[in-house]
């Protein structure tokens, strides 16, 4: 049997149920909406309205600047478990590895629920905030919360990231800089950090992506206060039905991400995928 | 002759006493150490708590833990709860059986094939990665919705959106054994006789299985936890249970919840442990991450 | 050669285990100022591991390190003033030769002055000016390697140590670059301590090699002495190709002894003062000093022994014999391919001949 035929069902799969749907939603995107009936056309009326209303255009920011920041921490954070899983020589190693992969086998349902356990406004963490004396503060149903939950949420791939890159500079680059005299953090600073920004970059650009269709996090620690490009497609879908406004937000995200993706990809020459 | 034109010695940072050498080894090491047991407690700390408010008494979670108490677990393994877990359970496994069996045979055209557009063909295979999941789902219920397909919603829909997103996963693991197989094994098969039927099961398939079943295993976690795709292609009293989990908590806040989160971690861990048995599936996915 | 005047290294006692294993056992080693000393051994002998431990990668259990007179086994690497040619290399593949070369200096704080014009040396000693501006990438493993050199010698270190560093070359350019390393070297009048398991490469460049063995030294000498006069019967396996004849000691004199083999042949050998006195001993012949003899003529002096042809291979300027003893035992025989030269088929039955002086009297190891 020739080989291209034995990619042809799941091609034929993901056309029909991945593709085909994929356009129609950008055809939507573009239908007139009046008085919640959808009309065939030709508008830009739903991306205009979503780029200039204030009250979209906040979401759109404020979900940017969450990615953004929850980008950089992930990236910060990360970095000392990522270094201590590749270069590392501890016996938890493989427990400390277990932790890190918990999430691809913990719902984010499941994770950012624990977390709502936390930071509840009696939770453990304003219990412990309260005994050095900065509690309480509100940390859910707001941004905060939120962010907590997604640098949880995120990390791994962050993490996993670095290491890629990590593991692909061998140890002996760092020996030889301490041998010829620089110090650890000298040595880290000059030779380690600028190899592995690739990595860090990747890291950042995946989780940056993720974080503007993240749905779940948003929800249970935001609340209804908090809206995020995301549950705004959720919300237009199913509760205002305003399918064209949905589809447009969706493509916006869609293009943000794609070109986040694309421009690092193209940096590091290789593609960046979850 | 040196290596400076006029000789003069540039010296290292060069001695220290055994004090300060400690001091400086240990101060970094400290440093680090602490930086690390932070960031360590930060991401044990939600799931830690997920299992102590399942068995805790009160509702809300103090330290120290109020006392040992059951209800949440009976609150947990009623039909309320366990009807979505069930549901979810045969949903992950059936999406694993068709995307290791779809995705395997991508993966191998792929792999065999030299026809133009190959790279290309590969790309949009993956690109389910790529695109962000609530877009597939929300184009997906919008296409099932103009189609006139609105009754599939459900179990069946469900089944059709996690395909999509679990395939690519299957592709890529397959695609990662397939490299590491010498292709010259199925040559010499070929050679001694076996036509390319025989030479697939009992040569290339032995060979890959490691990849298959851990691409299933894969597949089937993604399935189970999957929130972006099911928000989108339940419909109520047939929804998977990290909607039904996401539902409930959105509104109020009910430790049941914890130990129906318990009971879903540990269908996957059981999963994993079960699938180990056969192929070592673990290291699979942790390459497959990187 | 100049004799050394001031010890730039010193290894004492050192001991260094992993777990169970102890990977370098009381090691103690003196570097004179200027000398080329090879660490020598197979895979895990621990030669790798006292070069880490002398520049500070690893630390001992016990014993002390010392660099121009001075303890330094508790500083960390970037302290001492050790330079190290890895056997990857471990160029930095983000900057390019010169910053490579330049790192050490910028370490160390060196005027930018300095800097430019020593890089510019550095690179000229070891033969590759002009190509500064190059990614490590982009260069040959050869030139790759000359410029890990260049980067480790232009910090002119107290101590230059090399960790196999031409083990990932083709043999052609090994045999190239091993003279040149011994070239800058000695022009440069360099310390140097060289890890190889090649012992072709420490017989050519060594003053001294030091042969390892399960994390104890074996014997520390000269490269002649290590071939003509090896103490043990590793050292005597490892370097060169050398026969063993098992046998008892019967009488022993000064410098030589009387053996006796398993078929009631007597040989003599010579013996070392610290030899063995009495017991089962073995006696080491190199190939080379076997002769072929056809079965008649003696000297009366020489030692002889019977033997069975058991395979002949030729190999150009000499011929190989592979014959079997009444004992046993297998010895290997290399006759120069000189026209008259005896030849001898297989299955034939042979007299081989070999001065006592070159039968040396080893203690048999425990096994």
């Amino acid at each position: 049997m020739r080989p291209v035929f034995l990619v042809t069902p799941a091609l034929v799969y993901l056309v029909v149920l991945c593709f085909i749907p994929d356009v129609i939603m950008l055809a939507l995107s573009v239908f007139e909406y009046r008085d919640g009936v959808i009309y065939p056309g030709f508008t830009f009326e739903h991306y205009v309205g979503f780029l200039t209303d204030s009250f979209y255009l906040n979401i759109l920011l404020r979900t940017l600047y969450l990615a953004f920041g929850v980008g950089v921490l992930t990236v910060l954070i990360g970095y000392p478990v990522a270094y201590f899983l590749v270069r590392g020589r501890s016996r938890f190693k493989g427990l400390v590895l277990m932790l890190v992969l918990m999430p691809l086998l913990a719902s984010v349902v499941v994770r950012t629920f624990g977390w709502l356990v936390l930071l509840e406004p009696q939770g453990l963490v304003n219990q412990l905030l309260d005994v050095v004396g900065l509690g309480p503060v509100t940390l859910i149903r707001n941004y905060t919360g939120v962010f907590i939950g997604l640098v949880h949420v995120y990390l791994p791939y962050s993490i996993l990231s670095i290491m890629a890159s990590l593991s692909t500079v061998h140890p002996s680059l760092e020996l030889a800089a301490q041998n010829l005299g620089a110090g650890r953090v000298a040595a880290f600073r000059r030779v380690t950090l600028p190899l592995t920004l690739p990595g860090m970059v990747t890291g950042f650009a995946l989780t940056f992506a993720l974080v503007l269709s993240a749905y779940a996090t948003p929800r249970i620690l935001g609340g209804r206060t908090v809206h995020t490009t995301a549950t705004q497609i959720y919300d237009q879908m199913l509760f205002l039905l305003n399918w064209p406004l949905a589809g447009a937000i969706a493509v916006i995200v869609l293009v943000i991400s794609l070109v986040v993706l694309w421009v690092t990809s193209r940096v590091q020459g290789k593609l960046v995928i979850a | 002759m040196t290596v400076a034109a006029e000789h003069r010695r540039i010296r290292v940072a060069g001695y220290v006493s055994p004090t300060r050498a400690w001091l400086e080894r240990s101060l970094l090491t400290i440093l680090y150490r602490v930086a690390l047991g932070l960031i360590l407690t930060f991401i044990a700390a939600p799931i830690v708590v997920v299992f102590i408010a399942s068995v805790n008494e009160t509702q809300y979670l103090r330290f120290p833990p109020a006392g040992f108490s059951t209800r949440w677990w009976e609150a947990a393994l009623t039909e309320r709860w366990m009807g979505p877990t069930w549901l979810s359970l045969r949903l992950a496994a059936v999406t694993a059986v068709m995307s290791s069996i779809l995705g395997t045979l991508a993966a191998l055209g792929i792999y065999r094939g030299s026809f133009r557009g190959r790279d290309a063909l590969l790309a949009a295979l993956l690109s389910p990665l790529i695109l962000p999941q609530i877009v597939t789902g929300a184009a997906m219920l919008q296409f099932f919705a103009l189609i006139g397909l609105r009754d599939v919603l459900g179990f069946p829909a469900l089944l059709l959106g996690h395909i999509v997103i679990t395939l690519p996963y299957a592709i890529r693991t397959v695609m990662v054994s397939l490299h590491g197989l010498d292709r010259r094994l199925e040559w010499a098969a070929q050679d001694l006789g076996a036509n390319p039927v025989q030479t697939f099961v009992r040569v290339t398939l032995p060979l890959i299985k490691n990849g298959v079943f851990a691409g299933a295993v894969f597949a089937f976690i993604v399935s189970f936890n999957d929130v972006p795709i099911s928000l989108f292609l339940g419909r109520p009293g047939n929804i998977p249970i990290p909607i039904a989990i996401l539902g409930h908590v959105e509104s109020r806040f009910d430790p049941a919840v914890a130990a129906v989160a318990v009971v879903t971690i540990a269908i996957v861990l059981a999963l994993i442990a079960i699938a180990e048995r056969f192929a070592r599936v673990s290291e699979f996915i942790y390459q497959q991450e990187r | 050669m100049e004799q050394p005047s001031a010890t730039d290294v010193a290894v004492v006692g050192v001991t260094k285990r992993f777990g169970d294993v102890t990977a370098v056992h009381k090691v103690s080693l003196d570097v004179a100022h200027g000398e080329f000393l090879t660490l020598l051994g197979p895979s895990g002998c621990g030669k790798t591991t006292t070069l880490n431990i002398i520049a500070g990668f690893l630390r001992p259990d016990d014993g002390q390190i010392l660099l121009g007179g001075q303890r330094v086994d508790h500083l960390p690497p970037y302290r001492r003033d050790t330079a190290m040619v890895f056997q990857q290399y471990a160029l930095f593949p983000h900057m390019t030769v010169a910053e490579n070369i330049a790192f050490g200096l910028q370490m160390r704080k060196a005027p930018k002055a300095e800097i430019v014009t020593r890089v510019q040396r550095a690179l000229e000693i070891v033969r590759l000016p002009g190509l500064g501006d190059r990614r490590p990438s982009q260069l040959s493993g050869g030139q790759q390697q000359r410029v890990a050199l260049a980067r480790a010698i232009v910090v002119e270190p107290t101590v230059l140590l090399l960790d196999e560093p031409l083990s990932n070359l083709d043999l052609k350019l090994r045999e190239n670059l091993r003279l040149e390393i011994k070239r800058v070297q000695r022009e440069l009048g360099i310390t140097a301590i060289y890890v190889t398991h090649d012992q072709g490469e420490a017989l050519v460049m060594s003053d001294r090699i030091a042969v390892m063995n399960q994390g104890v030294v074996e014997q520390l000498g000269p490269p002649t002495e290590i071939y003509e006069e090896p103490r043990t019967a590793f050292v005597a396996e490892f370097i060169g190709t050398s026969n063993f004849l098992r046998g008892r000691l019967d009488g022993v004199e000064e410098e030589t002894a009387n053996i006796v083999l398993a078929d009631g042949v007597q040989l003599r050998a010579r013996r070392r003062p610290d030899g063995p006195t009495d017991g089962e001993v073995l006696v080491m012949v190199r190939p080379e000093h076997l002769a072929l003899g056809g079965g008649n003529g003696t000297d009366g002096r020489a030692n002889e022994l019977r033997a069975l042809v058991k395979e002949v291979v030729y190999l150009g300027s000499y011929i190989r014999f592979v014959a079997e003893l009444a004992t046993g035992d297998t010895v290997t025989v290399e006759e120069m391919n000189l026209p008259g030269a005896v030849r001898a088929g297989i299955g034939e039955s042979v007299t081989l001949r070999v001065a006592p002086e070159h039968c040396l009297l080893l203690a048999r190891p425990e096994r």
